[in-house]
């Protein structure tokens, strides 16, 4: 049946349309303003509204703005080097602004929106021109979430081997992403490079993410050497502080930069890219670095680069470090450490393997012959707890424990292990004991104790998780007061761990103190005890007479700006200065020690 | 030109001419002998713009196109790109894209009555329908956040799901339209002075139609049932039953009354729309607008504005996110230039303001 509308019923009259006059009679359906108020909707795009406390200058808004009516102004008022944000803010000019509100779909803050404020009156156009403030934050009209914005907030995750699976052997746990893993992950970037700060390397993060999204595999390595030369190593264990500091991570999952950069080192072809590298001219200085972990490895590299001819001097048997004896191969294959490892050789940098200096080689010997020295040994002893009876068998120090596991040499664990501590190298040692244990004894009973409570445990939430999925059982705030027996021993053998509840952790000041309940303890049994409290220097290597030389801040040696000690052409860095004792971190000081000994040198 | 002649011009500013255009005229007593269409006093190089922005950004720029209707800039701009790139649109927001769209002409053509009447003198009801205007675009506000330019569909969807009671409040809407109507056809469609002064005048038949390709209320005027809803099944179109009006004379009072018949139908439409919207999520977001190039391709589509066909081109050329072309098809292209010069040649000056809101011609369309 044809719907009603279809006919129409035509007519023509003189008289029909004076009945219109009756309408004089009604009430008027226009709003009297200003006296009267018109109501305006929830959704309501007016003037911006920008909440400066949540900013964090990202400068998505006028990077997206077609009218460019947004400029990104630098606020010196805020500080240069906070990580996750920039110093600058948003300014709109109102003469040019269209109110499409795309600035505030694609805040990933949040911090922008639109009020539903749409007067403004001023004989002056610059008036027109200005910073959205908190002003109008009462009277919000169009706002985005996750949801609706046009960013993506969703992380593609990556494929983890099952528990029962990964805890038989030291098999890999992640592969990482496949390619259409990272094409839709890369894809999320924003390129507005907040994280940029907050990695130790400053590496340019946008740049190369955004070469991984249109398959430049070996642009996007060429971009993280710039700052980088062990992106193999970070794009699997890196401490990935730019993902914490991830614009998207504000309102959604923060980027996975790290499995980005990992996946972008496998596909790159480093032949091609070994031309470029090799340095254009010899200059004809010799620098010794000592020790070839990462911040080593890393100072060779630019150094090599800039036309130096390097000689590391390692005494394990394979170049890595702690990167290589300190983190479980079921985290870190040995493969890409050796792809980062074999470019540079390539490049000729030379890496004197199994030559301890002090022992094969004199320390001075190495400031004699070479132009400079770069000390870059790490903290290579594991720190001890402090607690009796730690010298009792059975007793191990993680690094000792990861090491010899990661040497392939023999390793015997007990049925019942405690380690204590609640870092990523407790958790590292807590999951490479699984694994013998299932190996050895084929069940696992593992536990770690440590002082901090489960939330504030300074180890990775997805470690801590992993760990756990595994068997390993975490007991947080227990401890050992000083004085008391820490370790239990029975015919010199660890029998058990006597643990004390933690009251409080820090004192009123916040300054590490922690505060025990003497009265009650527990006995844990154990035959296994591994301790992963932090890791200590071992400088018996430089002789005494150098090293009264040496100005040193607590145990560290003292370096300036060029990372030259007090020692004429002794440098150091990595974990034995800088406090982060992170790879990245080590890599990060390995590039400026290399710009400062070609400072120092060529000058 | 012959001494007899007088220049007229009717624009750039005059309330007869629909935006800032100027018809050129030559007259021979009140007979028009000649008319040059000026068009460019709104040109503002929209094409060209959009060959410099990227996809996300040229949302905010393609309704300006159209002023009266903006809503079929972003619908068909939509459609190229999710064509192009292969985008699944989810089911509700082609529901809601089919609400904005049909909102929206009902919209223009209370807009283009109001033009209509200002060019008759019938001014009560310009008032009218320019008041009733506002009635519509008070629901836009509250589901886009803007009056004017929505800004709402973009490639993917929409951009926000319908704010909560909205449905009523359309409801409201579309049943004081419907009384209000009745109050239009008293006043203005039964009106003796529109009805005298449009009932057979510029007749436009088949030959014409074929001519200058047609579309429309234009045509639907002259009987022949061409509606791009149903040619092309876009959006929701399929799953709603709607008829195509049709009247047989093809003059001016037969296109405002196919455009006064298309209120009750658009009526109807979200009726219909609303009741049968199913849930679900309204975007499937686009890539990232920064790392957003689409494939090598082109795509031409269409949509049924208020006047007729209105279509774009875009072409993408795989290298960069920014469209390598976009032209910009409407219907007033011809009847705004070609179709006026030889339709108004010979007719008293008054018909000029009928052609004009007759046919709908939108300058901005043709200055795009």
């Amino acid at each position: 049946m044809a719907k009603k509308y279809t006919e129409y019923k035509q007519k023509k009259s003189l008289i029909e349309p004076l009945l219109a006059i009756k309408n004089l009679f009604q009430k008027p359906i226009t709003v009297k303003i200003p006296a009267e108020k018109r109501e305006v909707s929830p959704r309501y795009r007016g003037f911006h509204t920008n909440d400066l406390e949540t900013c964090i200058g990202c400068g998505n808004c006028s990077e997206i703005c077609p009218t460019s009516a947004i400029t990104m102004v630098h606020d010196p008022s805020l500080p240069d080097d906070e990580p996750g944000r920039k110093p600058q803010r948003p300014w709109m000019d109102y003469g040019r602004c269209c109110f499409c509100a795309l600035c505030v779909d694609v805040c990933p803050s949040g911090s922008l929106s639109m009020t539903k404020d749409f007067v403004w009156t001023s004989y002056n156009a610059d008036d027109f021109y200005f910073m959205p403030d908190n002003k109008g934050i009462d009277n919000k009209g169009w706002q985005s979430d996750p949801e609706t914005s046009i960013f993506h907030h969703e992380a593609v995750p990556v494929d983890i081997l099952p528990s029962d699976e990964r805890k038989k052997d030291f098999v890999v746990v992640t592969q990482g992403y496949d390619r259409e893993k990272a094409l839709a992950e890369s894809m999320r970037c924003m390129e507005c490079d907040v994280c940029r700060l907050a990695c130790p390397a400053q590496m340019k993060i946008g740049d190369y993410i955004r070469e991984i999204y249109f398959e430049r595999y070996d642009d996007a390595v060429r971009i993280m050497l710039e700052d980088n030369p062990l992106s193999g190593v970070c794009g699997t264990i890196c401490t990935h502080r730019c993902q914490d500091n991830c614009a998207i991570s504000l309102r959604g999952d923060s980027l996975s930069i790290m499995y980005l950069k990992g996946y972008a080192v496998k596909q790159a072809d480093y032949n091609k890219l070994l031309d470029e590298l090799k340095p254009e001219q010899e200059l004809g200085k010799k620098i010794a670095i000592i020790g070839a972990g990462p911040s080593g490895l890393s100072c060779a590299f630019y150094l090599r680069k800039a036309g130096f001819s390097v000689d590391i001097y390692e005494k394990n048997a394979e170049p890595g470090g702690m990167v290589r004896y300190g983190i479980p191969s079921y985290r870190l294959p040995n493969d890409i450490i050796g792809k980062d490892v074999k470019l540079m050789q390539e490049m000729g940098v030379n890496i004197k393997l199994g030559v301890e200096v002090g022992k094969d080689i004199e320390f001075e010997k190495l400031t004699s012959e070479y132009d400079a020295v770069y000390i870059a040994c790490g903290l290579q002893k594991g720190m001890k707890t402090g607690i009796a009876n730690e010298d009792a068998e059975g007793v191990w120090q993680a690094v000792d424990f990861l090491g010899q596991i990661r040497r392939g040499e023999d390793m015997k664990v007990g049925k019942k292990i405690i380690v204590i501590g609640g870092g990523n190298v407790a958790m590292d040692a807590a999951r490479s004991a699984v694994r013998l244990q299932m190996k050895q004894h084929g069940n696992v009973d593992v536990s770690v104790i440590c002082l901090e409570d489960f939330e504030t445990m300074p180890a990775f939430k997805e470690e801590i998780e992993e760990a756990m999925e595994e068997g390993v059982k975490i007991l947080p705030c227990v401890g050992v007061p000083r004085g008391k027996e820490g370790v239990l021993v029975r015919d010199g053998k660890v029998s058990g761990f006597r643990g004390y509840p933690v009251k409080a952790l820090r004192d009123a000041q916040g300054r590490f103190n922690p505060q025990f309940d003497e009265n009650a303890h527990t006995d844990f049994e154990a035959d296994m005890i591994i301790e992963a409290v932090g890791q200590g220097p071992d400088f018996s290597f430089v002789p005494e007479s150098i090293q009264e030389k040496m100005e040193k801040v607590a145990w560290r040696f003292k370096v300036d700006e060029n990372y030259m000690t007090s020692v004429k052409g002794v440098f150091a860095g990595g974990d034995i200065w800088n406090a982060r004792r992170d790879a990245i971190s080590a890599i990060a000081d390995g590039k400026k020690a290399a710009e400062g000994i070609a400072r120092v040198i060529l000058s | 030109m012959d001494q007899k002649r007088v220049e007229l011009f009717i624009g750039p500013n005059h309330p007869g001419a629909a935006g800032n255009s100027c018809m050129h005229l030559w007259m021979e007593g009140d007979i028009i002998k000649h008319v040059e269409p000026e068009y460019g006093y709104l040109h503002r190089a929209f094409e060209k713009l959009m060959e410099h922005r990227n996809l996300m950004q040229n949302v905010s720029i393609i309704p300006r196109i159209c002023v009266p209707e903006p809503d079929i800039n972003e619908e068909v701009y939509a459609r190229c790109i999710e064509d192009i790139c292969s985008i699944e649109v989810p089911e509700r927001a082609k529901y809601i894209r089919t609400m904005v769209l049909e909102l929206a002409r009902m919209a223009a053509t209370f807009l283009n009555l109001g033009f209509m009447c200002g060019g008759l003198g019938i001014y009560t009801v310009m008032q009218w329908a320019f008041a009733d205007r506002d009635f519509i675009l008070d629901l836009f506000e509250w589901l886009t956040g803007g009056r004017v330019y929505h800004i709402f569909i973009i490639p993917g969807g929409v951009r926000r799901d319908l704010p909560s009671g909205f449905k009523a409040r359309v409801e409201e809407v579309l049943k004081y339209i419907e009384a209000r109507l009745l109050e239009y056809d008293r006043t203005f469609y039964h009106n003796s002075f529109f009805v005298f002064r449009t009932k057979g005048h510029l007749i436009v038949g088949e030959e014409e139609i074929k001519r200058y390709c047609l579309t429309g209320p234009a045509v639907r005027a002259a009987g022949f049932a061409i509606d791009m809803r149903k040619l092309h099944q876009y959006e929701a179109y399929p799953d709603i039953d709607f008829d195509v009006v049709t009247l047989k004379d093809g003059d001016a009072y037969s296109r405002m009354l196919i455009k006064r018949m298309e209120i009750e139908q658009s009526i109807d439409i979200i009726r219909q729309v609303l009741a049968k919207m199913p849930e679900g999520k309204v975007l499937n977001k686009p890539i990232n607008y920064k790392k957003w190039i689409p494939p090598k391709g082109e795509s031409y589509q269409v949509v049924e504005s208020t006047n007729g066909e209105y279509g774009y081109y875009m072409r993408f050329n795989g290298e960069s996110g920014n469209p390598y072309r976009v032209h910009v098809r409407g219907p007033s292209y011809t009847t705004g230039t070609a179709l006026m010069q030889e339709l108004m040649k010979d007719k008293p000056i008054e018909d000029m303001p009928i052609y004009l809101s007759s046919f709908g011609v939108c300058p901005p369309e043709i200055d795009r």
